[in-house]
């Protein structure tokens, strides 16, 4: 395949983002980090939609996407990921994807360098790095970086939920799976019926964390693999879903958070976005909960502020350094709210995907806004 | 008296604006404060101390000191559970 030129700006850059579900409960990255570049000044380029499943909402939102185009599951391997990326991409070229979910990093970690030749930008940490904030080996990570953090261990049986707290792990506890979905339980009929969810939905391994009250106070920047933290942007949860994710959430200014960040950066010298989860228990220490590997669901705040983190990703992917991006000093106090709402989507269109697994308007570029 | 020991920073993380609100831009909480109250607020974040305060609310309400100071202490309290 052609590689493509290099000397096209960023913001004529064709980009493709995965993540496009918009669930109400737990929503991906995708669409939000599609609306923080469609509001970059200057950007014209197209927005290629990644999909795993059919009602992802990002497949036919024109506002977001130019087009959408389904995957096959994370499970299929590296291998079919970039076989079918091959095939989209012949008709809808990119300059660069931003993997925007958990499961499919190593995938993309794995074609990096096969999706490097054929001229496509990717910021993606190394596979050790990845592994490093994985759940299980948080605790490990928060002492090299000087961070508390909650014991956590891996579970292979739903009997410990028995007595457990023979062991010190008292309820309530936090049921996690490896990737996704965490519930706080407090007895043990309650931890073995969510064990058992764990295993139907996402498999081994399952995780028990134990429980910390507080206020959840999360941060994300983007690496550039130096340890250096770029562009970070905090944020205070203030409405919850059922799955605890902000519904409703406030920029804040947070000098523990931004210390406590700027270790971690340095102690996985990470690439690409990230975003920490922390809670301020009731003595005031700041408790590293999870790292996500890539930009969160609630990223279009980081637009609001002024640090418009989809939009630097691009600046750094096309050779721009820390200190040349633009970026706006803290904004504190500026809120977001999250609110759903219904697209209609035609049998056509559905049909359209189901046989050829992409979707494209003749409409979507009347209907994205200038 | 004795005012309760409230933290420095977390003091002067309250930016109060023209009608009484007032933003904690490390927790994000906000707060409404009282015309009064607005007044202290910013003598305290000013290091001033309790009798200066309450001498001067006296004199801005154009009241005893004995009812000023209760109101004072009172308001230095709540500042010192919520910034805690």
């Amino acid at each position: 395949m052609i590689a493509r030129s290099r000397q096209r700006h960023w913001t004529a850059w064709n980009v493709a983002l995965t993540g496009i579900n918009a669930r109400p409960d737990n929503p991906g990255p995708g669409c939000a980090v599609a609306r923080c570049l469609r509001q970059t000044t200057a950007f014209r380029g197209q927005l290629v939609g990644l999909a795993y499943a059919a009602l992802d909402a990002g497949l036919y939102l024109r506002e977001s996407c130019d087009s959408g185009h389904l995957l096959p599951y994370p499970a299929t391997g590296a291998a079919a990921l970039l076989e079918r990326l091959d095939e989209i991409l012949r008709d809808h070229p990119v300059d660069a994807i931003v993997p925007c979910l958990d499961a499919e990093l190593p995938n993309f970690i794995a074609i990096e360098g096969a999706l490097e030749q054929r001229g496509i930008h990717l910021l993606l940490p190394r596979r050790r790095q990845l592994r490093r904030r994985d759940k299980d080996r948080l605790p490990a990570l928060a002492a090299a970086a000087g961070v508390a953090t909650p014991p956590v261990q891996c579970l292979g049986d739903e009997r410990f939920f028995d007595h457990c707290g023979a062991d010190g792990w008292d309820y309530p506890l936090v049921v996690k799976g490896a990737c996704y979905d965490a519930y706080v339980v407090h007895s043990a009929q309650e931890a073995r019926q969510r064990y058992r969810q764990m295993v139907a939905n996402w498999g081994y391994p399952v995780l028990v964390q134990k429980f910390v009250h507080g206020d959840e106070i999360n941060l994300t920047a983007l690496g550039d693999g130096s340890g250096t933290m770029i562009g970070e942007v905090m944020m205070r949860k203030q409405a919850l879903t059922d799955k605890g994710k902000a519904w409703a959430g406030v920029a804040i200014d947070d000098r523990q958070l931004l210390e406590a960040g700027r270790r971690l950066f340095d102690a996985l010298k990470w690439r690409g976005p990230l975003e920490i989860e922390m809670l301020r228990d009731d003595a005031g220490t700041l408790q590293l909960i999870e790292i996500n590997p890539r930009f969160p669901a609630w990223i279009y705040l980081a637009h609001g502020v002024g640090r418009n983190l989809p939009a630097a990703l691009l600046a750094l992917l096309h050779g721009a350094r820390p200190g040349q991006l633009e970026l706006a000093p803290p904004r504190p106090g500026i809120t977001f709210i999250r609110h759903a709402q219904e697209s209609i989507v035609t049998l056509d269109e559905i049909a359209n995907l189901a046989v050829s697994g992409s979707s494209s308007g003749s409409h979507a570029l009347a209907s994205r806004a200038a | 008296m004795e005012m309760p020991a409230l933290p420095g920073e977390r003091l002067g993380a309250l930016v109060l604006n023209a009608n009484g609100h007032a933003f904690d831009s490390r927790t994000g909480t906000s707060y409404r404060f009282n015309p009064p109250a607005q007044v202290a607020l910013l003598m305290l974040q000013d290091g001033k101390s309790r009798q200066a305060i309450i001498e001067t609310l006296a004199d801005l309400c154009d009241q005893p000191e004995a009812a000023v100071e209760g109101g004072v202490d009172h308001l230095v309290d709540q500042l010192a559970r919520y910034l805690a």
